[in-house]
């Protein structure tokens, strides 16, 4: 089964890295992957496993992740928050996790 | 929590030893030349316990759910830190000068978050020693000292390199019981009147100086810890009455000494640092981002007074209606709140740590402070411009109490009328202390000199991204959105113009 990937990003006003290497590093390592961007009323509607990524562009974190936990409906959504471009190898590493895990 | 007057009676439990003008001082609290210093830290808690402060002035502790003087707490949140910075503008407003706590407040915040990584990397204990310091500090509602600056020597040599090993404060000996340290720290605002030294370093280092990178807390009477206590601008004006001074009631600036540590012994529960000197940089920078943020809300509480004192003498001289006078009065508020919208910004901007506890923006924290090594020079210069030469020309108090010249001052220094002679005076007096003194090296210094907070400013400014932004928009490299706004590419819709 694919993963599927969720991507938020924050609104971007003063990003002190490159946001978008983020996603490129996600879409380039799980070229499998279904991607989809969302927006909060998504939430309700999502009825399959997957992941969100909420990506921020500084430690501020406009996206809380505690937000999106409180509006996420399916408990087999994972929701993940990065905020800094040193935090992109642990993502990985735990979304490849995740991928092993579907497909066991 | 203590009030104002418990806090001035606890500091007789401790016995610190502190020399001033070559004596040695028996009692701090009973040295008149340091009352202002403790009457103005006294403020931080005498509002904790007013009604109409208490809001701002007090916290409920993450740790045991207590009220305590927000002096003490960790910030759990952006309200908290902003917070903060209304409590710093409010005691400028109330002691007109630096009100001393912040520093050792700021200290405690840094090492909740720093001893928190540390253990997360090295394995080590700190911060559950810290916690326990922590604890015992809300409990007592104690004063720290922040103690960050040290004296450096050579300024091209790092610490290791140094002839006299001790210009940095280092560890000379590990013992199963604890640590012995030596060396000297320089500035240290309101350490006659504290409970608690926190000790930190003051630089980023290296695997050659892993000896400095100590951190710990002692009582301020700590044995072998010496307290040479500074002189500043005019400082014995305080013991000529109450008008010469200007702020008589709570001084000029901190009140600092330099502290030495001449062989201190620090149990190692006390230890919050010994030799993680890849931590020192990140402590230094956290506790310099919660110290920069203070200074657009302590400054421009000061700044408020002065801008009163300005606009009284004004009106004292019968100037207030002029449009010069308006307008730069209109000016150092313009600068008062500029710096105010910083401090606000960085706090508003802050985010949480891996330990929980919450920090200012550092980029804008720095900003704030850059700020204030300028701005208040230039409210300070308005302030003078608008008062006129009897700001530092007033006779003494001395003079206007002998029946002799009396008359004469009173006769000769009047202004409009209705206004008695010695309340100008006082206004002269209080513009001279907010304008002339210490104050302004303090806000150019304090929370580190210009050149610090450039040094943050540039290594977080993002240049790469901001070069990136101005090849888009001369057409250098393409621009995503303009191809979506037009329904053709910048080449296509330029080449039709040519």
């Amino acid at each position: 089964m694919p993963l599927k990937v969720g991507i938020k990003y924050c609104g971007g006003c003063n990003p002190t890295y490159h946001r978008e290497d983020v996603e490129k590093a996600i879409r380039s390592e799980f070229k499998n992957a279904i991607f989809y961007y969302l927006s909060e009323k998504d939430l309700h509607c999502l009825e399959m496993p997957g992941v969100l990524v909420l990506i921020n562009g500084c430690k501020k974190g406009c996206v809380s992740s505690a937000k999106w936990e409180e509006n996420c409906e399916s408990e087999s959504i994972r929701i993940f928050r990065i905020d800094e471009k040193a935090e992109l190898e642990d993502l990985i590493s735990e979304l490849r996790e995740i991928l092993t895990e579907n497909s066991c | 929590m203590m009030n104002g007057k418990e806090y001035i009676e606890s500091l007789r439990k401790y016995n610190p030893t502190i020399y001033f003008m070559g004596k040695k001082i028996e009692s701090a609290v009973d040295e008149p030349m340091f009352f202002p210093h403790i009457h103005a830290a006294a403020m931080t808690y005498e509002l904790a316990f007013d009604p109409r402060y208490e809001d701002v002035m007090t916290a409920e502790s993450h740790l045991t759910g207590e009220k305590i003087n927000r002096f003490t707490h960790i910030h759990q949140s952006v309200d908290d830190l902003v917070k903060k910075v209304r409590m710093m503008r409010l005691l400028g407003q109330k002691t007109a000068t630096c009100f001393q706590r912040c520093v050792g407040f700021d200290a405690l915040n840094a090492l909740y978050i720093t001893t928190y990584n540390i253990d997360k990397k090295h394995n080590t204990e700190y911060h559950q020693n810290f916690l326990e310091f922590l604890k015992h500090v809300q409990k007592n509602d104690l004063m720290c000292v922040g103690s960050m600056t040290d004296v450096k020597g050579d300024r091209s040599l790092r610490p290791h390199q140094q002839k006299d090993p001790d210009l940095y404060v280092h560890v000379v000996e590990r013992r199963e019981d604890g640590i012995v340290v030596r060396g000297a720290k320089a500035h240290q605002t309101g350490a006659v009147n504290s409970h608690e030294v926190i000790v930190m370093p003051t630089r980023a280092l290296g695997p050659e100086d892993k000896e400095y990178a100590v951190s710990f807390a002692v009582p301020i009477d700590a044995e072998g810890l010496i307290n040479i206590f500074s002189r500043q601008t005019n400082d014995t004006r305080r013991l000529d009455g109450d008008i010469d001074c200007g702020n008589a009631k709570y001084g000029i600036v901190g009140g600092e000494t330099l502290m030495i540590f001449d062989d201190v012994f620090v149990p190692w529960e006390r230890v919050f640092m010994c030799g993680e000197y890849d931590f020192a940089g990140e402590l230094v920078e956290t506790f310099a981002t919660f110290h920069r943020q203070n200074y657009g809300g302590c400054k421009v509480g000061v700044a408020d007074v002065l801008i009163g004192a300005t606009a009284l003498l004004a009106e004292y001289n019968g100037v207030a209606k002029a449009s010069h006078i308006v307008d730069k009065l209109t000016e150092m508020i313009h600068l008062a709140e500029t710096c105010w919208c910083c401090s606000l910004a960085c706090s508003y901007e802050g985010y949480k740590t891996p330990s929980g506890a919450y920090v200012p923006n550092p980029m804008l924290a720095n900003i704030t402070k850059l700020n204030v090594t300028r701005f208040p020079y230039e409210w300070s210069r308005l302030a003078q411009d608008i008062a006129g030469g009897f700001v530092i020309t007033t006779p003494s108090e001395k003079d206007l109490r002998n029946p002799e010249t009396r008359k004469l001052i009173e006769k000769y220094m009047k202004g409009v009328e209705g206004i008695a002679v010695e309340d100008r005076l006082r206004m002269f007096r209080l513009v001279e202390n907010l304008s002339v003194g210490a104050q302004l090296p303090e806000s150019m210094h304090g929370a580190g000199s210009p050149q610090a907070q450039k040094i943050m400013i540039w290594r977080r400014g993002n240049v790469e991204m901001k070069k990136e932004l101005a090849k888009i928009i001369a057409g250098i490299k393409k621009d995503e959105h303009f191809i979506k706004l037009t329904g053709v590419d910048e080449e296509e819709f330029f080449k039709k113009m040519r």
